[in-house]
């Protein structure tokens, strides 16, 4: 397998060589396809939002900025606004994306946001050690591409329930900026 | 901007994860666009997001993906490499106002040409209509000062986003960017406060209905 870090990553925005990105290609491809059809997509559509995905990946390279988090979090953000706009059938975009936020942002306390390799690894290593009763609800969030109803529904609990697990588990995610900061 | 009312992490959650209907995450997105601490929180969301890609078991592709993306790539047209880049350079037209910017879209970058709706005295209503959405609904509401937003009811969730001008409730005060985001539980009629007219976006989950419309009516002539 091989290793995409930084560097790599790196060479590629200096560079956008296709053999290079065919290995990005072949490492995240596959998982966006299972992404898609955990979210309910048939094998062709999930292919056809994969191939969207990665050659927005391809377009927009030169504009990840690994101070801003890491570059699966960067390709996770595009994926999902492909399923928005593609899957779901939305004329609309209404995500922003936070790097463009920032363009328009003067906020000095912007500066704290500055994040990298190190709080990816703290935030897997929190979903990881989650309660089984909110990791569920993040996976069926973030993977099945449910909303709050929809969960509550698969689940047979209130909505107020979801919403209160999705709460607790922001409160141990935040434990990530503390330990980063 | 240093803001006080931010909306529930849940809220902004369902926002990284795609789980909202758009007239919600318009509004999540016009306060992050004003919001260092909700943008923070985001991005935490977004990296959950990215550590279950990396997690995902995937699944195999198809023979020919990778020809076909190859060829895609090497066929790409340059011209398109500047999509998605936010146009930075909107005129704000010299006026008080300044609407965040995901909002241009859906109201224009100055509240002056909106075709406002009479409702009730001092109350007027501009419905913003979202292409493919049939379960939440967008209201732009210009209520004047010492008013109250008119009590009304919907199916479901509600969310509210300051423009201009700040209103009151028993859950506080709320004033530009801020986001009213509660429990569909909480009975609260909220009050403009200030001597500037409010303007606020509301997302709900159903049409906004006003229960009491001619009560409002009656109370806003007999109160003056
Ligand atoms: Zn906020």
């Amino acid at each position: 397998m091989i290793q995409i870090d930084l560097t790599f990553v790196k060479k590629l925005q200096i560079k956008k060589n296709p053999k290079d990105f065919s290995l990005l290609f072949q490492l995240y491809g596959p998982k966006i396809k299972a992404l898609m059809i955990r979210g309910g997509s048939d094998y062709a559509f999930a292919e056809d939002i994969m191939h969207d995905t990665m050659l927005t990946v391809w377009k927009k390279i030169d504009l990840y900025n690994p101070s801003k988090g890491s570059f699966s979090s960067w390709i996770y953000t595009i994926a999902r606004n492909k399923r928005i706009d593609v899957l779901r059938k939305k004329s609309s975009q209404p995500y922003v994306d936070i790097n463009e936020v920032e363009i328009m942002s003067n906020d000095p306390d912007s500066e704290k946001l500055m994040l990298d390799s190190q709080l990816a690894g703290n935030v897997k290593k929190i979903i990881r050690q989650l309660p089984e009763k909110q990791k569920i609800i993040i996976e069926m969030a973030f993977n099945e591409d449910l909303t709050q109803k929809e969960i509550a529904k698969r689940l047979e609990i209130p909505i107020g329930t979801v919403k209160s697990r999705m709460r607790l588990a922001y409160i141990k995610l935040k434990e990530c900026f503390k330990e980063y900061q | 901007m240093k803001l006080s009312q931010h909306p529930d992490p849940a809220s902004l959650l369902s926002y990284s994860s795609g789980g909202l209907s758009t007239p919600f995450s318009i509004l999540i997105s016009a306060h992050i666009s004003l919001c260092s601490k909700c943008t923070e929180k985001v991005r935490l969301y977004n990296e959950v997001g990215g550590v279950l890609v990396e997690d995902i078991a995937g699944i195999t592709l198809s023979q020919e993906a990778l020809s076909k993306f190859m060829d895609s790539i090497e066929n790409e047209n340059s011209d398109e490499l500047t999509i998605g880049r936010v146009n930075t350079d909107v005129k704000q037209e010299n006026e008080m106002i300044e609407i965040p910017f995901p909002l241009y879209k859906y109201i224009g970058s100055s509240l002056e040409k909106i075709k406002w709706k009479y409702l009730a005295p001092g109350i007027k209503k501009f419905t913003i209509l979202i292409e493919g959405e049939k379960d939440a609904y967008l209201s732009l509401l210009h209520i004047a000062p010492g008013k109250k937003i008119p009590q009304h009811t919907h199916t479901g969730e509600e969310m509210t986003f300051v423009v201009s001008g700040s209103f009151e409730d028993k859950t506080g005060a709320y004033s530009i960017g801020d986001i009213a985001d509660h429990d569909q539980e909480i009975e609260h009629q909220p009050t403009v406060s200030g001597k500037q007219p409010c303007v606020c976006i509301v997302a709900t989950e159903g049409p906004m209905v006003f229960k009491s419309f001619f009560a409002n009516v009656f109370q806003s002539f007999y109160r003056i």
